[in-house]
């Protein structure tokens, strides 16, 4: 049912200082099949340099050590303007700088973070891309 | 005032109600209400004079009655400055009035002058209440008005000693000099009580946020043990649970459940971590956080929040953002429907918080006398004033704290600075060079009045020298009380010997009475007070008198003027030294406390946004990752149970026995996929339990060890709905992890009497430290007078296994003991020798 037909892996780059939270996306896209954490990062300065693995889609935390994931999110998409960049926190949205108004960035809870999320996430922004 | 231009908040004007006029501080309101006293006692003593005036009939009285209504009407306009938020003009405009009041009264009455000058010595305390840059300036006027004084003093130009009638003169000249000096006494000593009780204040203050900070931290603790850690306990009793599972709806249904309750123990654990200390307060500031408030803290989402007008943008000092923060909450506790409106606003060195209410009946701001109390404590904190006041049915809220960092306190202990050796050294230089001057002019001049003062001046400085070592051995109370007689035994030969040296006397015998001012107590002072205004107003009488055994007349105006000229200089110097050096010491004590204080809610804020850190980087992530993973377990179980790829077969055997070795990712079946999941799920549950243990023992164990085990237990007691009596025997003093599992242990337990013992059931605590060969152990007993119940019921929950889990790990141990109608008892104990403790936490 996750497993896109015919289609590749879609390639994760997780970015979050806590491993707990990397560990669990790694969970939850092996459990999938049709997702693939392709790269780990705990800061945006890593999470750059990681996108030469070349994902397809970053999950990144928003209360990142040093620059923010609000920040990160904004080099992310100025470096690769296609690359779908899903943020996310445990904190609450009004607790937090406010997310970019950018097609290709969204919020979700940390905890409501599921594979149905990254692949709905992924196929909305390569159906309206930019 | 400008129409409806669109105004933002911070441009709105002050015409249209918002934001209100900021309500007069506390000091501003003192200020008023000894400029109204004086007013009055002004014009009552206008209309005695006026009498008298127009009695006598000397031009030079109508000339001092004139200058007094200007003194009046600077004393009027200074009140409008201060209503005016203009302040620190008002002091200038007060100094400038007692100036031309006191040439007005020195050119009438010249023997007035020493009195007149007590005035302007007066005003120099009040510097208080000027801008700390003007008050050089301040400072500078008084002094200029003292020495216009003196010198307008020196010519004697007035005719009224000849005019009235001696009587008259003695009784009116005392009767002013009473009354100055006491204004003056109590002007000083009003502003040192002031500043005193700041200082008795700020270590009150320092006493209760600790106080207050190690119960919040209890408080949390307590939570984190009672609520988190049993959300985590359940997770990993779900989660075993589901590994033996067979069947996949089970396991589906399981996994949900577990999903839920991680995402319920992380929205419980926010809230609380929110509590401890909002993080977007430290991210974003002051506003951000006052509008988050709006949506986290409240359960309702169409209930009001705040609403924040007008915000300065910038950020301000941390301690202030958090106070101003603290501030809100608290009113928002208080009225919890009422919908809140708030500016911030930086003005004039300060950071400003204006919070008005408006609720279902207008007023959304009802705070009671308690939280008022505590809140001006947390703004008094940062140097800051809070003002509550009501008009029009609403009422406002109004905080000024200063945005400046304090400089850094001296590390001497003030009081230690010697303030009465340094003016006994000063006075000892003057009396010499005094005796040299005057042992020449004796020489030449061979005068009785000059050898009698020469005498005097030899016992003076006998005296100030004998202060001088009493004070070296510690006797303050001795050398001060040398200094009074010294003084009042100068002033009475003095002026005895030469009447015209009379005012300058009466300064001196003030002298002992502003020196003692940061040294005594109140009462002390009183008395002390007294004696010196009444010792002032002998010098006086007996100077007017002229029962002098020389007569001015008869000294040449040389001699005369080369007396008196440096002694009213070396008088005013030493009364500015002791003023200002008290002063001095008293603000140095007072500053050097307000930044311990500082320092200490700098702390207090730092360490509860350590703990705030630890529980978003550590449980927190656990919690979400937990989530995050149970439902992942949660759609491998669906796909199980509904494809029924292997769902039967590998139905067959429970999940943990499936999981794959490596957990590859192509060619897993969904079963061995759950069977991974479920291994790395079970796994950080430990690792949350055993972080959360080491995080409540770290963080919070060195906080009850302050307070003692038996001690928080008692506080604890003091909040549960049954009666709690906690007996301790040198359970005070135990190790940090020791202590804490003790204390979670008893209050778990005593919970679960009020839950299960029955309404009529007592409890009752037990600590003992005792020996044992392998250490002492703090033993610990529950027991309730409740109606009991089956053993096997008793241990059939979950409660007494996690209680007794938390003991172990401890390295102790624990039984629980109950019957029907018997109550219940829980008996422990835990390693409490120090090498213990290490190893607890280790492990």
């Amino acid at each position: 049912m996750m497993t896109r037909m015919g289609g590749d892996l879609i390639k994760v780059l997780v970015v979050d200082d806590h491993a707990p939270f990397r560990a669990a996306v790694g969970v939850l896209c092996m459990a999938d099949g049709g997702l693939a954490v392709v790269a780990e990062a705990a800061s945006v300065a890593e999470a750059l340099e990681a996108l030469s693995a070349d994902p397809d889609l970053v999950v990144l935390d928003v209360n990142l050590g040093g620059v923010d994931g609000v920040e990160g999110a904004r080099q992310v998409r100025a470096l690769r303007p296609g690359l779908p960049v899903v943020l996310c926190s445990t904190a609450a949205p009004s607790e937090l700088p406010p997310i970019p108004d950018d097609p290709g960035v969204t919020f979700v809870p940390k905890q409501n973070l599921d594979a149905h999320v990254l692949h709905e996430w992924f196929d909305r922004c390569r159906q309206h891309p930019g | 005032m400008t129409g409806p231009t669109g105004v933002t908040g911070a441009t709105r004007a002050t015409g249209t109600g918002w934001p209100p006029r900021r309500p007069l501080t506390a000091s501003e309101r003192r200020l008023l209400q000894m400029i109204d006293k004086g007013s009055v006692d002004d014009l009552v003593a206008q209309a005695l004079l006026l009498a008298i005036v127009v009695w006598v009939g000397s031009p030079w009285l109508w000339v001092g009655w004139a200058s007094r209504w200007l003194a009046l009407s600077g004393a009027r306009l200074a009140r409008r400055e201060i209503l005016a938020d203009r302040t620190h003009r008002a002091l200038f405009l007060l100094a400038v009035g007692h100036g031309l009041a006191g040439v007005g009264a020195v050119v009438s009455v010249p023997e007035a002058a020493p009195l007149v000058m007590l005035v302007m010595f007066g005003d120099l305390t009040l510097a208080g209440y000027t801008d700390r840059g003007a008050r050089r300036g301040y400072f500078a006027l008084c002094l200029a008005n003292a020495a216009l004084v003196a010198l307008v003093s020196l010519g004697d130009w007035s005719d009224v000693a000849d005019l009235a009638p001696r009587w008259l003169y003695v009784v009116v000249l005392g009767a002013h000099g009473l009354a100055t000096g006491t204004v003056a006494a109590r002007i000083a000593r009003e502003t040192y009580t002031v500043l005193r009780d700041r200082g008795d204040r700020l270590r009150a203050l320092a006493a209760r946020a600790r106080d207050a900070d190690r119960e919040g931290q209890l408080d949390v603790a307590r939570a984190l043990s009672s609520s988190t850690a049993r959300d985590l306990a359940r997770l990993a009793d779900l989660v075993a649970g589901l590994r033996t599972e067979q069947d996949a709806e089970r396991v589906r249904a399981g996994a949900a459940d577990g999903s839920a309750t991680a995402k319920n123990a992380l929205a419980r654990l926010r809230a609380l971590s929110h509590g401890v200390f909002p993080d977007v307060l430290h991210q974003h500031g002051l506003g951000a956080a006052l509008r988050a408030l709006d949506h986290t803290e409240r359960a309702d989402p169409a209930a009001p929040g705040v609403v924040v007008v007008e915000d300065a943008g910038a950020r301000l000092p941390a301690d202030v953002e958090s106070a101003f923060y603290a501030l809100v909450v608290a009113c928002r506790r208080a009225r919890p429907g009422a919908r809140l409106t708030a500016a911030i606003r930086e003005r004039r060195g300060y950071a400003e918080l204006l919070l008005t209410g408006d609720g279902p009946d207008g007023d959304g701001l009802e705070v009671d006398d308690e939280t008022l109390a505590a809140l001006t404590d947390r703004v008094d904190g940062v140097r800051g004033t809070l003002d509550v006041t009501r008009a029009d049915g609403r009422t406002t809220v109004h905080a000024a704290a200063p945005l400046d960092v304090p400089p850094a306190a001296a590390d001497a202990d003030p009081q230690a600075v010697a303030i009465l050796t340094r003016f006994i050294s000063s006075s000892t230089l003057l009396c010499a060079l005094g005796l040299v001057a005057t042992s020449a002019v004796w020489a030449v001049t061979r005068l009785v009045a000059v050898g009698i003062i020469d005498a005097v001046l030899v016992v003076v400085m006998a005296s100030v020298l004998g202060a001088g070592a009493l004070e070296r051995r510690g006797r303050r109370g001795a050398a001060l009380g040398l200094l009074c007689f010294e003084t009042a035994f100068a002033g009475i030969v003095v002026s005895a010997a030469i009447p015209a040296f009379a005012p300058t006397a009466a300064l001196i015998v003030m002298l002992p009475l502003i020196l003692g001012l940061p040294y005594l107590s109140r009462r002390a002072l009183e008395a002390i007070g007294l004696a010196q205004t009444l010792m002032v107003v002998l010098v006086i009488c007996l100077g007017v008198a002229e029962t002098g055994l020389v007569d001015a007349a008869l000294l040449p105006q040389w001699v005369y003027l080369s007396l008196l000229a440096p002694t009213v200089v070396a008088v005013g110097l030493l009364v500015v030294l002791a003023l200002g050096e008290g002063r001095a010491a008293v603000d140095a004590s007072n500053e050097h406390l307000q930044t311990a204080l500082l320092d200490l809610l700098k702390d207090i804020d730092a360490t509860r946004r350590g703990i705030e850190r630890d529980l978003h980087d550590g449980a927190q992530q656990h919690l979400a990752a937990l989530a995050i993973q149970l439902h992942v377990a949660e759609q491998l179980a669906a796909q199980v149970a509904t494809s029924g790829t292997g769902g039967s077969r590998a139905g067959a055997e429970p999940v943990a026995r499936q999981a794959a070795p490596t957990p590859a990712t192509g060619v897993s079946t969904p079963w061995q996929r759950l069977g991974v999941v479920l291994e790395r799920v079970a796994g950080q549950v430990e690792q949350a339990r055993e972080e959360l243990t080491l995080l409540v023992d770290g963080r919070f164990g060195e906080t009850l060890r302050e307070i003692g085990v038996d001690e928080a237990l008692r506080r604890s007691a003091a909040l549960a709905r049954r009666p709690v009596t906690v007996t301790a025997q040198g359970a005070d003093d135990v190790p940090a992890a020791a202590a804490m599992t003790t204390y979670f242990v008893c209050n778990e337990a005593v919970q679960n009497a009020t839950k299960h013992a029955g309404p009529e059931a007592s409890v009752a605590i037990d600590l003992h430290l005792v020996e044992e060969p392998d250490g002492p152990r703090l033993t610990f007993r529950v027991s309730d007078d409740g109606q009991g119940c089956d053993p096997a019921v008793l241990h059939a929950g979950r409660g007494v296994a996690e209680l007794v889990r938390r003991v172990r790990e401890a390295g102790g141990d624990l039984v629980a003991t109950s019957a029907p109608g018997r109550g219940t008892a829980l008996t422990g104990w835990v390693p409490a020798g120090p090498q213990v403790t290490a190893g607890t936490m280790v492990g």
